[in-house]
């Protein structure tokens, strides 16, 4: 995938206790959905804002890695320049709508605030601009509702604005961190398939972060599973749903209770995910793993290509595939 | 159905704000059994929460009433009989638990209280309720700050335990916890049923543990229960459209099964200004005409369970 969008290699993040996101890379092609999945504490959330530069000031830095975005590194560029990439050609979609919308601004304004800035339209042009993107995102009466305060909308349509501001300025790439995890069952359909209709029509690669794998089920092109800051698994969503190759990604599927049904006890993986500043020597997951083997304790395994495409961090992955579907 | 360990017949919870009364419960009659698992599922702001929370008269009853045990409770006695056997867990673990006080000190004010055991045995109680969770007995020494999530709702569970109830209730117990811990506490729940014939109402969004999990279920919309029977046939084959949608739009791990077009049109309307007739028919795919007007249907039995929708007629009685 030489013509990928995003691009990011080796990216290394650390806080003063240690490394919380380690040698993490992967590609998003134009019009593709990766999905980044992992539990809290992961590193997923850490990598999507080293991506657009909003770590924590202090607390956490980039060590280590590139990150380019259409040929262009993103790592070391001055604050500036960096603010000229965010909200222009990336655009993003918070978990929580009501914490990431300004209050005491009327919809209408977020969204023009930015297309004023960016785009230098005026501000006739950007009410207009504005009407049309809350008609895009599926906002009824998007004339009416332009002067509407985030209070005055309910938590679905709040994140259809919120999506509208991400959209504003006509971005290349829209990182959504949790978009759909505040929101109730149907209403979560409705704004995936918003995000899936978006990328039809304007050809924007998205990368979707969630900890939810029946959302990267029903969304994604690719996946890359995350463990304790380290990616474990990467490749094409069916593959690596259908026949995982590290343990950690067969577990995570496997203690999913599928709805369609099922008696007894869960699959589990035991213990917990590690803190950082106490990882654990060679795998991260070996003391969880159900296949471990000494040199699991040693060795850190890189991530290496399979021969069905998948990438896998492991020194004895699975081979066979291991999961039905089709319950 | 006398051998009903909590009765509820048209309980109704009512709050007044600036803006008008809202019905959070709007005459819901349900039964748990001894030993049964009830899952009380449907979106947030249906009044799942509050169901719960008003059948241990955690929130005042502005109409209807409770049975225990085949008891009235109205007076302060059958009120504190009620309190006494019954437990909640919720949703949040670490918010739920005194971050002063250790864990042992958390467990033995309850055994105290409740004067389960004699002064001695209480450290004894203590390790075995915790060992009936899952965790060491050293545990009763830390405080809830230095444990994980996963680690204090294993210790909320056990404080439900202390008091031997024969009902707890679980408010989306295992919600903020992720999925490899989800799946941990779900079968620490499933053994204390057998092992303990624990009697369980479980609050949950989360559709696909509740099928796992429940013995039977009440699907909730805008404070009314729509359809309610056993897990298996509801979720096999769900009659109502509201439960129909709900079950149909839980996101599957199953690549070749692409998103579920839009089932319901729009959002629940404000709890405030509820539709007229069936709350659901504005974003019913099924409405036809008489829907939208006179009172909401009524929950009526149909072949195995009960339905609120005027597309099915009442099954016949046996005679």
């Amino acid at each position: 995938m030489s013509d990928a969008l995003l691009d990011v290699q080796g990216l290394i993040v650390t806080s003063g206790r240690g490394s919380v996101v380690e040698d993490v890379g992967f590609k998003v092609a134009p019009g593709q959905v990766l999905g980044l999945v992992g539990e809290s504490g992961s590193g997923k959330t850490v990598t999507c804002r080293a991506v657009i530069g909003l770590l924590p000031a202090g607390s956490l830095a980039i060590t280590q890695g590139s990150v380019r975005l259409d040929g262009q590194e993103l790592v070391g560029l001055d604050p500036l320049a960096m603010g000229r990439v965010r909200g222009r050609r990336i655009g993003m979609v918070f978990q929580n709508p009501s914490s990431h919308l300004d209050p005491v601004m009327r919809i209408g304004d977020q969204i023009g605030l930015a297309v004023r800035h960016h785009l230098g339209l005026s501000r006739r042009e950007a009410r207009a601009h504005g009407i049309e993107l809350l008609r895009q995102v599926g906002i009824p009466d998007p004339a009416a509702r332009i002067d509407n305060y985030p209070h005055e909308l309910s938590g679905g349509m709040r994140q259809r604005a919120m999506i509208a501001t991400a959209l504003a300025c006509d971005p290349q790439l829209v990182i959504a961190d949790e978009p759909t995890t505040a929101l109730d069952v149907t209403i979560q359909a409705q704004i995936l398939r918003l995000l899936l209709d978006l990328r039809d029509k304007r050809g924007l690669a998205i990368l979707l972060i969630t900890h939810d794998l029946g959302v990267v089920a029903q969304t994604c092109d690719r996946i890359a599973v995350m463990y304790a800051g380290r990616i474990a698994e990467q490749g094409d969503k069916r593959r690596v749903l259908t026949s995982p190759h590290h343990p950690y990604t067969a577990a995570l599927i496997r203690c999913q209770p599928a709805s369609g049904g099922g008696q007894g006890l869960l699959p589990t993986i035991p213990g917990q995910p590690p803190l950082v500043g106490a990882m654990p020597s060679g795998c991260r997951f070996h003391p969880r793993c159900s296949r471990v083997q000494p040199r699991c304790r040693e060795l850190v395994p890189p991530l290496e290509a399979r021969c069905d495409g998948s990438e896998a961090a492991c020194l004895y992955p699975i081979e066979a595939p291991v999961l039905e579907f089709g319950r | 159905m006398s051998a009903s360990l909590l009765e509820a017949q048209d309980l109704v919870v009512q709050f007044r704000g600036s803006g008008g009364t809202v019905r959070a419960v709007n005459g819901v009659s349900l039964a748990v059994r001894p030993g049964e698992t009830l899952g009380l599922v449907g979106e947030s702001g249906c009044g799942k929460s509050t169901l719960g929370r008003a059948m241990m008269g955690l929130t005042p009853l502005s109409g209807g009433s409770l049975r225990f045990s085949g008891e009235a409770v109205e007076s302060r006695a059958a009120w504190a009989a009620l309190r006494r056997q019954t437990a909640m867990i919720f949703q949040d673990p670490l918010n739920s638990l005194n971050p002063r006080l250790t864990i042992g000190e958390t467990l033995a004010e309850v055994l105290r209280v409740h004067g389960k055991v004699p002064r001695s045995g209480v450290a004894a109680r203590v390790a075995e309720l915790l060992t009936m969770v899952g965790l060491r007995p050293e545990f009763a020494a830390r405080r809830p700050g230095s444990l994980s999530g996963g680690q204090c709702q294993r210790v909320g569970i056990a404080r439900a335990l202390a008091i031997e109830p024969k009902l707890v209730i679980a408010d989306e117990c295992v919600a903020a916890l992720d999925v490899s811990i989800q799946a941990q506490i779900i079968n620490l729940l499933i053994e204390l049923k057998e092992r303990i014939g624990l009697a369980l109402v479980f609050i949950a969004h989360d559709l696909a543990l509740v099928r796992r999990l429940c013995d039977r279920v009440a699907v909730m919309y805008l404070g009314r229960i729509v359809e309610e029977g056993p897990t298996e046939q509801v979720f096999g084959r769900p009659l109502h459209p509201y439960a129909d949608a709900l079950i149909r739009a839980i996101p599957e791990i199953d690549p070749d099964r692409p998103l579920p077009e839009a089932i319901l049109a729009g959002e629940p309307p404000s709890p405030l200004r509820l539709p007229a007739g069936c709350a659901l028919h504005p974003r019913c795919p099924k409405a036809f005409a008489a829907c939208a007007g006179g009172q909401p249907p009524p929950l009526v039995p149909v072949e195995d369970r009960e339905v609120a929708c005027r597309l099915y007629r009442p099954a016949p009685v046996p005679a």
